[in-house]
């Protein structure tokens, strides 16, 4: 209700307009009622109101309209009496017939003008209102295009000075009404410039979008703020959500390939497993942790827990000088993760699903019963009785497929996301809900995941402003219980065979012994090992993650440039584990029928860890611009507190197996335990920007960090950051080049620190009590405490040091793009657990010692063009990093297992013996230096590596005459140096293509036992080793002859033969799109697309059949395979 | 007046939300208490000291079985182990300093060293607030546990680093070895301090800690090892003179005391209490017949079958009544209560690893199934033809259960009786308490009392030479799987001639057998000639059970972790290695 004397303004009617639209959208929602948007009667035909008051003031009655309906009323307050009692009664009453009723035998006039109703007591006044009235209800609408004509489609329509706004249709069409005649429109749509265009009283006005120089007006997001892509001086690669290509199920997955030195590594395809570990610019530390910081608005969290479609852009922060805001948590890099906020406007509903089937595309081939007999030994005679016996009577004579029935399952995934956003100029909402499901291959894998996110902003005036966010979300994974058989004692079940090594069973147990009988009963697999009777009836481990995240920040602007923001953010997660073991019978002889149950005793576990963490910070920034100078000063200071804590509680034999709690279980086996920490961080940090004519850029950066985790006096430190720029094409003799849009040389130089250590006291020595350091008196079982570890006082902070050097280029109005970064990274005082003397007895503490050097460069490269309706665009990114261990503290080499590392290498290469060749004859074996065990033909030779020094000139120069551990050297390097990425997106009228590629260079595994060994430890035999491995007959062959082998055994040695190029290039992501304008629906339906789409399509490699390329270094074949994903989905806007 | 209020609100919202450095940045841990200000009252010492006791069960490799099973199997004549863990290098002789076990076994003990050291140097801090009996018993018992774990450490690696303190940074721990000889007077002086202190028997509540008898045990079996039969002598004396007043008495019946029945036995002066729920063991599992789901992964060998006396008191190869033929009759009782053997009733079966038996039966005679214990239906089988049944749970095997409460005996009351015996040979001061220690161990075997020697082959000779071999003979078969076999090869110098020989297996064919196997002075039992009549387990995936090797003297001693030696080079220290390494 406007009660005007001199003016009145638009704000309640749009701020009421969007409530009643937020009441729609409930309704849209949940009834399906979308025909309702698209009825044409008259407003004031179709509003029925319920009124019913007796003897109340009149502005009660009209307040009343307001709010049953979306009319308002215009009047002088002067001149009408609005506190005359009234009474009035109606029921399904037309406004017209009300206003009768109301005003009758009264002066008062009304006059409906669609929601408006203007009440006067004369023909003047009637007059004046109506002429404001009219003024109101000017109508404008028109089409937008782009510069080659083609209808834009989404253009934000918006009255300048207001939030009445509009969206254009599908074929670039708006339609504004009830605006001021005099209003001032703005047209604005990603990737073009704004244009504002004054009405003065036309009503059809066509405008033509040009587009904005690409890329260089974009704001990216930095530490504790954004700015000018133009005027970055540090190594920031960016992404706009949009852009991000979900295909999986796991938000990591989409940063495979996106900015170059950011790898995202998938390495199992486990659902909810499944995620990528991202690395920037390779490893820093050997002792601490490798992650980079992510940020989520700010605040750190977990990338999964957040909906792929709710991300607005993502920062990848490389160089040390602009990561050193975030000082000590920042070593590893940073990734800010921005999500979208909703605009001021008229409300959207963005809607999306897909629907996709998983497919085992690359699965190791072995030979069946029969072949499998006659490589491993059978006679003739034997392999033709089990043939019959295969006809005759298939339970005695089994000829298994472990991997065929393994995957049985279709492995369905379906996704659905629904986003509202809309807004007013005081207060926005963004809503958006994602649920994705998605089933394994084999029975009982599942993971289900509900996001949820509510970002609002408040503006409470124009200093004054405070965002409010929510992020929720409950993630649900289902998998068998860890367990392959085999376990019969508590020790063992609950140290836990990782569930892997389920799929390590499934690739080694041989065809000839039995999963199912026919009747349906289980068979005892491998003495007892039977993985198919396991993941069916073994019962599950459930875990439920439950992630809660609120933000609350205020911004305070109380002079010009002066801006004062406080955050806080509280993060709660806890993680739910119930794990159920059943003990499943297994039919051990199938003559007699002898049941064992394996495990021997069915249990339950359940645990609940919980995280609070509370972030807390406060960023005084001010902007001033002076002539030809620009400042930019910000100053913070942050807390940040987390805390943990966590139970667990178990119980052994359960006589009814389908109660699956803790009360079920037998009492006399109850365990529990518990435990509790903390840390905290406390900070102070500023930057300071200055740029002069915009072309000669400086940044300074420096932080104070103080961690909890160390000793008072080595507590904080100081991690400094300094940059520059010079933006080249801003000087006239650049400029003047048309073809050079862009071109800016950055320098960076920063120090950060990692304290990413596991353990929050190390500096103290605590005496740690229960568990392993209990004892029985008597049949009691006594308290004890022991101290465990050796504190080290000194602890303090790893420090990398880092400087880059950075070119961007720009061609021909931007659309040819460079980005050329060079860097080298130097982390010292790493945080490594140096041997310390046994006689101390006690376990090791971080130490600070050592250093290493990461060197390499980045390089994006994009081009993008229109030629008619046709849009295309290609990036190709490509990193190399190189690693260097500087120094070790003199304790090097550090050997740790198959792994080596020494001073002068890259860290972690694959030690082993380096083979020469097969043995050919016996002549060769007696001639060659001893070897392991007794020899025979077909065996690998290995070389028998300098070891004596012979002339004492202090080279080892001979040979020892045996092939002994003193042999081995360095055999590979598991780490990829050079990981690349090609991206293709094209779009042809109504068509969309895009296609993701990348690939990694120069990476070494070493494969072991079944993965690569035929007949290993009693396993079984792939179809590859019957072509490729020595014979008598394939006396070339590189692989040696088919053998029973075991750890130990010549052939299983670690050495070179095994050590397989895992270099790979792979189509990762095909997306095939057709949007459907000149719907029937338009009305309805601003926008409707529908996709195919296709995910790990295919790989070139070079392993053998079977194995995938992301197997980790050192495997025997335990992995879950990542699967191909093909599907369709729909995106839909409102 | 807005600014204002924005600006309020603003400030209010700063006040509400921020902490102060306490909360952020002194925190203290919620789960364990700070060493520095712990062993504040009895209490806290009490905790330190189960953790102290802890230190003592030491559960070895991935079969978590008691060192002691370990090294019998893993190091000497009278068992095989195939485990995957590293003590079987030992065996076969090619262990070096890199040798996993050889690590572990070296950090373990300096482990609970550090563990007593912490509670000893710490306990003075409340030595005025606490009872002095009760203070010097905590003390006492600690001691205990320092010596036992320094006493496992010098006959492993002869001398060893001695520290008795708390190193607080690394460089203060990089001591030099200190003579073994040197050690063991620490020790002999620590126990006896131990035993001053302590009481004879502990209320029911307590058992399981160390009393007087036990530390005077350990004192008379370390003097024992390092030739000190003196001090050795006076110890075992002493545990026998408190014997009655302590409740000690030997078990009347020898098998069950390594059973369920056994834990309460009056035997028993010292061993670790497991219980389901708080730490089992898995020697049902590795011990255990393969038709009980075990896995047979440490077997007896054939040389400790023709160890065991007949029963005229003499050798197999001096015997009148032992017949290869029938190689289980007649024979020392303590044969069959220590070992399954073939055709002997076991967990509802009838036990038979004979290669050719493809079914294995209960023991009402019907057909159970295949026989897992042939290694032909289930390589390797029980390899050698036998399983242990000392310690092995014929309950949990009943079961297939594969883990057992059973407990691990340290010391019981038949050691000190032979240790006596011995020590006084060695002195030769040879008497009638001689020869009734050495009889009251064997009338036992046999079940009957030490004066009723027409039930058993009692002792007689007071020849010194004579009565060394019967005394070494004694502990082979007494303590046989208990843990004693490696030190006692060691000391008596024998394990050169014993450990570089191939392990047989069963006679396969008893009707045929005629030969019995030599057995000289030192217990060496020999093969040579009639290895045709046993099982040569040549099957190429175990030749021979296994190429055993012993380098004299270097095998004498485990080498000192390369590790060590390299840790205390980066330190710029020398730690020596022990000869031959």
């Amino acid at each position: 209700m406007k009660k005007f004397r001199k003016w009145w303004a638009l704000d309640k009617y749009a701020l009421k307009k969007s409530l009643t639209i937020m009441k729609w959208t409930s309704l849209f929602f949940f009834l399906g009622i979308i025909q309702a948007l698209a009825v044409n009667e008259s407003y004031a035909q179709r509003t029925r109101l319920e009124l019913n008051f007796s003897q109340v003031n009149l502005e009660q009655v009209l307040n009343e309209i307001e709010h049953q309906s979306e009319f308002y009323f215009l009047y002088n307050q002067d001149l009408i009496n609005t506190e005359r009692k009234v009474d009035i009664q109606a029921k399904s009453s037309k406004i017209d017939e009300v206003l009768q009723q109301l005003f009758a035998g009264t002066d008062i006039r009304f006059t409906i003008i669609d929601r408006q109703i203007v009440l006067t007591n004369s023909a003047d006044q009637t007059s004046l209102v109506m002429q404001i009235a009219q003024q109101q209800t000017h109508k404008a609408s028109g089409k937008v295009t782009d510069s080659t004509g083609g209808v834009l489609p989404g253009v934000t329509v918006a009255v300048k000075g207001t939030t009445i706004g509009t969206i254009t249709d599908a074929n670039g069409n708006y339609s504004l009404s009830s605006i001021p005649a005099n209003a001032t429109l703005q047209f604005s749509f990603v990737g073009m410039k704004m244009q504002e265009i004054a009405i003065k009283g036309k009503t059809m006005i066509n405008v033509t979008l040009v587009e904005d120089a690409i890329g260089l007006e974009e704001i990216v997001a930095i530490g504790y703020g954004t700015q000018k892509k133009v005027n970055l001086t540090g190594s920031v690669s960016s992404v706009k959500g949009d852009n991000l290509v979900l295909t999986g199920t796991q938000t990591s997955q989409v940063l495979q390939g996106v900015a170059a030195g950011l790898t995202a590594i998938q390495s199992s395809g486990q659902p909810g497993q499944d995620g990528a570990q991202l690395f920037i610019r390779g490893r820093g530390s050997i002792g601490a942790s490798n992650s980079p910081l992510i940020l989520i608005d700010g605040v750190q969290g977990d990338i999964n827990l957040i909906a792929v479609n709710d991300i607005a852009s993502v920062s990848v922060i490389k160089d040390a000088a602009s990561a050193s805001i975030y000082g000590a948590r920042a070593a590893n890099g940073v990734i800010l993760v921005t999500t979208k906020r909703a605009k001021s406007g008229e409300m959207t509903v963005n809607f999306n699903s897909d629907f996709g089937w998983q497919k085992m595309n690359d699965l190791p081939q072995f030979l069946g019963a029969l072949d499998y007999m006659k490589y491993s030994g059978s006679t003739q005679q034997q392999i033709d009785t089990y043939a019959a016996g295969i006809k005759s009577d298939p339970d005695l004579f089994p000829d298994t497929d472990w991997v065929g029935q393994f995957f049985t399952e279709s492995g369905f995934q379906q996704r659905y996301t629904i986003g509202v956003q809309a807004g007013t100029e005081k207060l926005k909402t963004l809503a958006s809900l994602a649920y994705s499901d998605q089933s394994g291959n084999v029975v009982h894998f599942n993971a289900k995941r509900y996001t949820g996110r509510i970002n609002t902003d408040f503006k409470f005036s124009k200093i004054f402003d405070i965002k409010f966010d929510l992020n929720f979300s409950q993630s649900n994974s289902v998998e068998p219980s860890p367990t392959v058989g085999g376990q019969y004692y508590p020790e063992e079940i609950s140290s836990g065979e990782s569930l892997v090594a389920t799929f390590g069973q499934i690739v080694r147990i041989p065809p000839v012994y039995q999963s199912r009988y026919s009747d349906g009963s289980w068979g005892d697999g491998f003495s007892g090992r039977n993985p198919i009777a396991m993941v069916n009836d073994g019962g599950e481990n459930k875990k439920q993650t439950n992630y809660f995240v609120g933000i609350l920040k205020a911004d305070l602007k109380p002079l010009k440039g002066l801006n004062l923001s406080l955050t806080y953010s509280p993060t709660y997660s806890d993680v739910l584990y119930k794990q159920f073991v059943n003990n499943v019978p297994l039919i051990s002889d199938w003559g007699k029928k002898i049941i064992r149950y394996m495990p021997g005793r069915n249990y339950f576990t359940e645990s609940n860890p919980r995280y609070f963490s509370q972030n807390f910070n406060f960023v005084v920034s001010y902007a001033q611009t002076m002539d030809k100078h620009d400042f930019n000063a910000l100053v913070g200071y942050e807390s940040i507190l987390n805390q943990s804590s966590s139970f667990q509680a178990s119980r052994f034999d359960y006589i009814l197996p389908q109660y699956q709690e803790l009360n079920a279980g037998s009492q006399a086996t109850a365990q529990n335990s518990g435990s509790a920490t903390h840390n905290g961080l406390m900070s102070f940090f500023g930057r300071l920007n200055y740029s002069y004519k915009n072309k000669y850029l400086l940044e300074f950066d420096l932080r104070n960090d103080a961690s909890s985790r160390f000793a008072p006096g080595n507590r904080s430190a100081y991690f400094p950051g300094v940059s520059l720029g010079w933006r080249m094409s801003e000087e006239p003799f650049i400029k003047n080049l048309s073809f050079i849009s862009n071109l800016k040389l950055r320098a960076s130089w920063g120090k950060l620190g990692n304290q990413e250590i596991g353990s929050n006291f190390p500096y103290t020595s605590l005496m740690n009590l229960g568990g392993a350091r209990n004892y029985m008196y008597g049949t009691s079982i006594a308290t004890g405490a022991s101290m465990d570890d050796l504190a080290n006082s000194k602890i303090q902070w790893e420090t990398t040091e880092s400087t880059d050097i950075g070119l961007d280029l720009g061609f021909f109005n931007q659309r040819l793009n460079c980005e050329f970064d060079v860097y080298s990274r130097k982390t010292y005082n790493m945080l490594l657990k140096l041997p310390i003397p046994l006689v101390v007895g006690l376990n090791a503490s971080m130490q600070n010692a050592g250093s290493m050097q990461n060197r390499g460069f980045d390089l994006a490269l994009s081009w993008k063009d229109k030629v008619g309706d046709f849009s295309y665009s290609a990036q190709f990114i490509v990193s190399k990093v190189k690693n260097e261990l500087l120094d070790l503290a003199n304790i090097g080499p550090i050997i740790s297992g198959n792994s080596y590392s020494n001073v002068g290498l890259p860290y972690g290469l694959i030690y082993g013996y380096q083979s020469i060749g097969i043995f050919q004859d016996a002549t060769a074996i007696s001639a060659a230096p001893t070897q392991f065990g007794n020899l025979v033909p077909g065996n690998i030779q290995y070389k028998d590596q300098p070891t004596i020094d012979s002339d004492n000139d202090g080279k080892l120069d001979k040979g020892d005459g045996k092939i002994n551990s003193n042999d081995r050297v360095t055999i590979g390097n598991p780490f990829p140096e050079l990981s690349y990425a090609l991206n293709l997106s094209a779009n042809y009228k109504n068509f969309d293509l895009t296609i993701a590629m990348d690939g990694v260079g120069n990476r070494d595994v070493l494969l072991q036992g079944d993965a690569v060994l035929p007949l290993y430890s009693g396993g079984k035999i792939q179809e590859w080793h019957v072509n490729e491995f020595w014979s008598p007959t394939n006396t070339s062959a590189n692989f040696p002859k088919i053998t029973a082998t075991s750890s130990g055994h010549n052939d299983a040695q670690p050495s070179s033969t095994w050590v397989f190029n895992a270099s790979y290039f792979k189509v990762r992501n095909i997306a095939l799109g057709y949007t459907l304008k000149n719907l029937a629906l338009k009305d309805v339906f601003n926008n409707l697309r529908i996709y195919l789409y296709a995910q790990n399509v295919c790989t070139v490699e070079n392993l053998p059949k079977g194995i995938d390329p992301m197997i980790p270094n050192g495997s025997s074949g335990n992995m879950y395979p990542i699967p191909s994903v093909y599907g369709f989905g729909i995106n839909l806007n409102f | 007046m807005r600014l204002l209020k924005n600006i309020f609100v603003f400030l209010l919202l700063s006040q509400l939300l921020g902490s102060c450095k306490e909360e952020i940045l002194n925190l203290k841990s919620l789960t364990a208490p700070d060493n520095a200000t712990f062993f504040s009252n009895e209490q806290e010492l009490q905790l330190a000291l189960t953790g102290v006791y802890r230190s003592i069960l030491i559960l070895d490799g991935g079969y978590g079985l008691p060192i002691g099973i370990s090294f019998d199997n893993g190091m000497t004549d009278i068992g095989i182990s195939r485990t995957a863990s590293t003590l079987e290098d030992v065996a076969t002789g090619i262990q070096s300093s890199s040798t996993a076990a050889v690590q572990a076994w070296y950090s373990t003990f300096y482990k609970g060293i550090t563990q007593a050291n912490n509670l000893l140097v710490n306990m003075d801090k409340v030595n005025s607030k606490i009872n002095e009996t009760v203070f010097n018993q905590i003390k006492a018992q600690a001691l205990f546990i320092r010596a036992y774990h320094y006493h496992n450490l010098i006959e492993l690696y002869g001398d060893v680093p001695y520290i008795d303190f708390v190193a607080t940074s690394p460089e203060e721990a990089l001591l030099p070895r200190m003579q073994k000889q040197l050690i063991v007077v620490k020790l002999l002086a620590d126990l006896q301090i131990a035993a001053d202190a302590l009481p004879n028997k502990w209320a029911d509540a307590e058992k399981g800690r160390v009393t007087k008898g036990s530390a005077l045990a350990l004192r008379a079996r370390i003097a024992l090892y390092n030739k000190n039969y003196t001090e050795a002598a006076a110890s075992a004396k002493a545990v026998m003179d408190i014997a009655s007043s302590a409740g000690y008495n030997l078990d009347p019946n020898y098998g069950q005391l390594f059973q369920d029945a056994g834990l309460s036995s009056p035997e028993i002066m010292l061993c670790f209490r497991l219980k389901d729920g708080f730490l089992t063991n898995l020697m049902p599992r590795a011990q255990g017949s393969r038709n009980c789901n075990g896995s047979t992964v440490n077997a007896p060998t054939q040389s400790l079958i023709d160890s065991y006396e007949a029963v005229d008191g003499l050798p197999i190869d001096k015997s009148l009544v032992y017949s290869p033929k029938k190689p289980f009759e007649n024979r020392d009782p303590r044969l069959k209560a220590s070992i399954i053997t073939p055709g002997s009733q076991w967990a509802g079966i009838i036990f038979q690893s004979h290669p050719d038996s493809l079914k294995v039966r209960f023991i009402n005679g019907t057909i159970k199934g295949a026989n897992s214990d042939s290694r032909i239906v289930s390589w390797p089988g029980a390899f050698c033809g036998y399983v242990w049944k000392k310690y092995t749970s014929e309950s949990a095997q009943v079961l297939n259960q594969m883990w057992s409460e059973l407990p691990f005996i340290i010391i019981r009351y038949a050691e000190p009786l032979l240790v006596y015996a011995e020590a006084k040979i060695e002195l030769n001061q040879i008497d009638a308490t001689v020869l009734n220690a050495i009889n009251q161990v064997r009338a036992r075997a046999y079940g009957v009392s030490v004066t009723n020697t027409a039930k058993y082959p009692a002792i007689t000779t007071t020849d010194q030479s004579q009565l060394r071999i019967v005394i070494r003979r004694e502990r082979l078969v007494e303590f046989a799987n208990e843990g004693f076999r490696l030190f006692d090869i060691r000391r008596y110098k024998i394990a050169e001639k014993v450990m570089p020989v191939k392990v047989y297996g069963q006679i396969l064919n008893p009707q045929a057998a005629t030969k019995i196997p030599k057995i000289d002075n030192d217990g060496f039992v020999s093969y040579a000639g009639i290895e045709s009549q046993y099982d040569l387990n040549t099957d190429a995936r175990f030749p021979n059970a296994q190429n055993r090797k012993f380098q004299s003297p270097r095998d004498y001693l485990l080498p000192i972790p390369q590790r060590e030696i390299d840790t205390y080079k980066g330190y710029g220290v020398v730690l020596t290695q022990n000869p031959g390494y």
